[in-house]
């Protein structure tokens, strides 16, 4: 529930996190992500740090579902319709088909002629100070999908 | 030449995404954005806990493995 959006429920009041956790919640991401930023995957650290974010995750999401379920149902309109936006499927069949052609072409091409979303965020994941961005940006996806 | 293209491609997508969030914030959020569309469409908790799995994938895929 986005609060102030126009005939959407659920947006009690105490469904809103308070400055002080959303301060904490953004530090602790910003100290994870930064933490990600130094590790190599195939490595322990990497599990660890990762797992850690897997359960952090996890128990906002659990916290979020335990509060929507006693306040009220969110993502929805006025009248109990999910808000879909059409735009974005199209988006999504666009992404996914460009996916899966630069995958296909990378078996006879190669995957330098033909990259993947995968093989850019290696590149891109190659310094520590880009990878700790894009962990950042993968905690702010979960907190925008699971969070309050 | 592949690569160019395929850059293209990678590019437009990106930008595409950017203009329909920012679409988005200008109607005042009357258009859903991303992130709204997608917990629309996960309202139930299988395809919730669908998403969930998938979003662990993707930190999975790029941090550890």
């Amino acid at each position: 529930v986005r609060p102030g959006c126009p005939g959407s429920i659920g947006s009690t009041p105490s469904a809103t996190p308070s400055r002080a956790r959303l301060g904490s919640a953004a530090l602790g991401a910003g100290v994870l992500a930064v933490l990600l930023g130094f590790t190599t995957p195939f490595t322990t650290g990497a599990d660890i740090l990762t797992a850690v974010a897997f359960a952090a995750m996890a128990a906002v999401a659990l916290r979020t579902a335990l509060r929507q379920r006693t306040g009220g149902r969110g993502d929805v309109a006025g009248n109990g319709r999910a808000r879909i936006g059409r735009a974005w499927l199209v988006w999504a069949g666009l992404f996914a088909a460009l996916e899966v052609a630069t995958y296909i072409g990378g078996w006879s091409g190669g995957r330098h002629a033909y990259p993947t979303l995968s093989s850019l965020l290696d590149t891109a994941t190659g310094h520590v100070g880009t990878k700790a961005l894009v962990a950042l940006v993968w905690l702010a996806l979960g907190w925008g999908l699971f969070g309050p | 030449v592949s690569r160019v293209l395929a850059l293209t491609a990678w590019v437009l997508l990106a930008a595409s995404l950017v203009g329909l969030e920012v679409r988005s914030l200008a109607s005042h959020r009357r258009i859903p954005g991303l992130l709204e569309t997608l917990r629309g469409l996960t309202g139930g908790i299988v395809t919730r806990s669908a998403l969930f799995v998938g979003w662990m994938w993707l930190g999975w895929h790029i941090f550890a493995r």
